[in-house]
């Protein structure tokens, strides 16, 4: 199996264990004193050198993942030029991470960046309204360079190009009110001429989490409540917005950490599983691209959507912390790495990857950001105002209650190796705990199960709403013993058959936990994958399994296949990061 | 030597206050600034003054600039042709109408509301400018603005209806005007900023979202850059300091400053001297007052700056700043 974590949290863990080259400290090579640093092409501030030294700098940057690819350029080309601000040369090793998880982890104090560069800028104001009632003082300053954007990208909503002809496009402005009333229709792409699509079926990623979640679930509430800025309280509360909110979630096929999983996703499977998708101009552009989404040209083309009631820009704020670990010879070195991006040859790659450069006088907004590639370069007509911390968390709050529940059942190997440790922790208690995790973060809305396996299956909770027993389901947990065999791909297809029966209108998914080879079942995985692809109209909103790999012994390569099969996604676990894979899997619903 | 330290005029203020910056000379944006400086220090350290405010090394003005309006143009028609003028009260009402761009003659639903662009004013001085102009107009009167004017109610609601208009926020005039303009009229319709800026601005040409108007308020208030030195300077410092303020202050490097949109404080230069090359000024810009015809309003005392802006941060300290604008 493949690396089965998103790449996101390979980094992190990578760079956690210095294991990656580029983050395990500054080059050995002889450096190269003297290369002239970067030019910035606007006017800054610059920190003033503290006692000169030739250390070598090390910087640890956490990153929004929308700009892995052009970061993952920029970085290595920088690393390799050995620069020198006022000390030794200085290496950038940086991390892609969701913009809310960096945040979250910044404030839980798990991670130090020297640099932070999220999605944007929205999430500086939540991060320094909480870091200001932790310390008293902002985490980014509110100076003129403090937090300077590197590359901008509107958020759209990305569609099938025949799909949105049929709703009136390129003609017809087309927004958020056209998804709602798409949504509420019983007749899906039918009520369109389309009754080839099916459903409509719609995706964005969570707002906790990801940056174009947040502004999704921001700009319906503008929608809702007909305004572009000074949403209130009572804007959020009141039962026609809720209304509409439930209506345009009810289609969501899933949810999700990352909106680069949207994409791939999208462009890989077509109009079946996801009819349209909030994301980034840039991923529109990049889905032109058939050497990235190698499936893509199986399918019509993807157009932008620039809702007509106005979106946001994702503005991408270049910060330096100021925190204690970022000392001067980091900061004189970061600010160097600040505007080597913003100089003209990074700018331009930036365009090459669909952003629009943050300095146009030195890289013109031009091809790939054009017609031929899905975008118009004049759109957005207009942009909303981004509401306070106070206001974010009540929305945050209020999407909750409206977001599309989920039905899970929750699958876990109590086969006897999982008595063994890992790491010196036990796996069954770790996975216990994970567990127990992932249902503290549903809601009492949602519907939860519990099967455990060894040589048979055995229910041990029904799905019905969690509300009605949490209690219980946390004590059955607690209850596991492990003993016996593996009776894997059989127990996974007898509790998908029975989750599909189940009526209801909720996401369907069920997520198993298993750390070794099947040698209990009829089927094999093959036959479980078969059984799960779905090809019809409506392949986005059949049941999805999500599958964790326990330890290196499990059957990697087959769980994969079942995940991928189902339109789920798979992960490596062990019980040391088993409670962040269960957070993870959590960010779908 | 000389080492320079370029940072935002309050940012800066802060850090003299907090002992984190220890500078031999300050330039901020305006007068209100140093004002203001003086003010703080005076209460952590009575009798001890913080600037030299005396003789041949007191404070003296660089460079001027006022405080002015850059619309698109094609709005900026719109809202002329809709509201009978672009004064403040006709931008009020501009911001204020409902149905937005819908409603106005010419404009576009797809626009949204009518945008106002301005910086944070406990972040930027244009910011603060641009509130007292706001007072000024609820005021009527060419008089000076008192405490009393900023905490009246209809200083308040006039201030709201601008404020609530701002997308977002900038933290400093030089990025956000910057900002403004690449984003196009998506972002702000309006914006208020400093001469200069709008200058180089339309000195460039066009940008892709089409052509920018300027127009300056009436009364208008001037950001004079003055140049102070510290007393915590040494003898050393304190000269060095001096010999620079005159070089900036002579013929050529004061020419010099009319590429970058600048009014010199020097009588000797004129502002179309077209001798000198790239002379923003002699570029025959549209709309822009050589000879300003503007009345210059008086400047506010540090305690209605102070009103100011608590009044604005009762509303508006935790909407969020664009800092990357």
């Amino acid at each position: 199996m493949q690396a089965a974590l998103r790449p996101a949290w390979l980094m992190l863990l990578a760079a956690l264990l210095a294991s990656v080259a580029a983050c395990g400290g500054a080059s050995s090579t002889p450096q190269v004193y003297g290369t002239p640093p970067p030019t910035p092409p606007i006017v800054r501030a610059h920190t003033p050198c503290g006692p000169h030294t030739s250390n070598p700098i090390s910087l640890t940057m956490y990153y929004g993942s929308e700009k892995q690819a052009w970061m993952e350029d920029v970085v290595r080309a920088f690393n390799s030029a050995h620069y020198v601000a006022c000390d030794g040369p200085i290496s950038v090793c940086a991390i892609p991470i969701g913009s809310g998880d960096s945040m979250e982890e910044i404030l839980a104090g798990q991670i130090q960046p020297d640099i932070w560069s999220p999605a944007g800028s929205v999430w500086i104001t939540l991060l320094n309204d909480a870091w200001q009632q932790k310390h008293g003082k902002d985490f980014v300053g509110s100076g003129a360079s403090d937090a300077l954007s590197l590359v901008t990208s509107p958020v759209v909503i990305a569609m099938w190009q025949p799909l949105a002809q049929a709703l009136g496009w390129p003609k017809k402005a087309l927004g958020w009110s056209d998804i709602a009333a798409l949504a509420s229709n019983p007749q899906g792409w039918a009520a369109y001429g389309h009754p080839e699509y099916g459903a409509f079926k719609f995706g964005h990623t969570h707002p906790d989490t990801s940056n174009s979640g947040l502004d999704s679930v921001l700009a319906e509430y503008y929608a809702a409540a007909g305004k572009t800025r000074d949403l209130t309280t009572d804007d959020i509360s009141n039962s026609k917005t809720r209304a509409y909110l439930a209506g345009i979630e009810s289609s969501v096929i899933h949810y999700g950490e990352s909106t680069g999983f949207f994409a791939t996703e999208m462009f890989n499977r077509g109009p079946s599983f996801l009819s349209a998708a909030v994301m980034y101009e840039s991923l529109v552009v990049q889905s032109y691209d058939t050497a990235q989404y190698p499936k893509a040209k199986n399918f019509p083309p993807v157009v932008a959507i620039y809702p007509k009631e106005g979106t946001f820009l994702s503005d991408h704020p270049y910060t330096i912390p100021q925190a204690p670990w970022v000392s001067t010879a980091k900061r004189t070195s970061a600010e160097l790495f600040n505007d080597y991006l913003l100089a003209q040859p990074q700018q331009a790659k930036a365009l090459r990857y669909g952003f629009r450069p943050a300095v146009t006088k030195v890289a013109p907004l031009s091809a790939p950001v054009d017609a031929a590639h899905g975008v118009d370069p004049a759109q957005p007509s207009s942009l909303l105002q981004i509401p306070g911390a106070q206001l974010i968390r009540q929305i945050k709050s209020s999407w909750d209650e409206q977001r599309r529940k989920v039905s899970v059942m929750l699958v876990l190997d109590e086969s006897g190796s999982m008595n063994d440790s890992l790491n010196g922790k036990s796996k069954i208690d770790a996975a216990k705990e994970g567990l127990k995790s992932f249902v503290s973060l549903l809601g009492d809305a949602d519907q939860v199960g519990l099967t455990v396996f060894s040589d048979s299956a055995q229910v041990l909770d029904g799905i019905a709403p969690l509300g009605d027993q949490r209690a219980q389901l946390n004590h059955a947990i607690d209850g596991i013993r492990a003993g016996g065999s593996t009776r894997l791909y059989d127990t996974i297809a007898e509790q998908v058959d029975a989750l599909k029966s189940a009526s209801g209108s909720s996401i369907k998914a069920v997520v198993v936990l298993t750390d070794g080879l099947d040698n209990g079942s009829h089927r094999s995985s093959t036959d479980l994958a078969n059984q799960l692809n779905d090809n019809g109209a409506d392949a986005g909103n059949a049941l999805k399994v999500f599958t964790i790999a326990y330890g290196s012994d499990a059957d990697k390569t087959g769980l994969q296949r079942i995940a991928q099969a189902s339109g789920g996604d798979e992960y490596d676990g062990n019980p040391d990061n088993i409670k962040r894979v269960f957070l993870a899997i959590s960010r779908f619903f | 030597m000389i080492e320079l330290d370029a940072r935002g005029s309050v940012d800066a203020l802060q850090k003299i206050v907090s002992g984190d910056v220890r500078p031999a000379a300050w330039s901020p944006a305006s007068t209100l600034e140093l004002n203001q400086l003086v003010t703080s220090w005076d209460v952590t350290h009575p009798g001890a003054p913080i600037l030299i405010t005396q003789g041949s090394l007191a404070p003296r003005s660089l460079v001027s600039s006022p405080l002015v309006l850059l619309a698109w143009q094609e709005r900026a028609t719109l809202l002329r042709r809709q509201f009978g003028g672009l004064d403040w009260q006709s931008l009020h009402a501009a911001l204020t109408a409902k149905g937005g761009w819908g409603s106005i003659a010419g404009g576009d639903t797809a626009w949204g509301q009518v945008k106002f662009g301005q910086t944070r004013p406990d972040s930027s001085n244009s910011g603060v400018l641009t509130l007292a102009l706001l007072a000024g107009a609820v005021v009527g009167t060419n008089r000076p603005l008192s405490v009393a004017d900023a905490h009246s109610l209809a200083f308040e609601q006039f201030m709201r209806d601008f404020e609530d208009a701002v997308t977002q926020f900038g933290s400093s005039s030089g990025t956000f005007t910057e900002c403004a303009v690449s984003r196009g009229p998506a972002s702000f319709d309006v914006v208020a900023t400093y001469e200069h800026l709008a200058l180089v601005k339309l000195a460039a040409g066009a940008p892709p979202a089409g052509p920018l108007e300027l127009y300056y308020p009436n009364p208008t208030l001037l950001c004079d850059h003055p140049f102070a030195i510290l007393r915590s300077a040494s003898a050393e410092q304190t000269a060095a300091a001096q010999l620079f303020r005159d070089f900036l202050l002579s013929t050529d490097q004061q020419r010099l400053t009319l590429t970058y949109g600048f009014r010199p404080s020097s009588p000797s230069v004129h502002l179309t001297d077209t001798g000198m090359a790239g002379n923003l000024f002699a570029k025959s810009i549209p709309g822009v007052q050589a000879a300003l015809q503007s009345a210059i309003a008086p400047p506010p005392g540090d305690d209605v700056v102070d009103a100011l802006i608590a009044e604005w941060q009762h509303f508006y300290k935790d909407r969020p700043t664009n800092s990357s604008c």
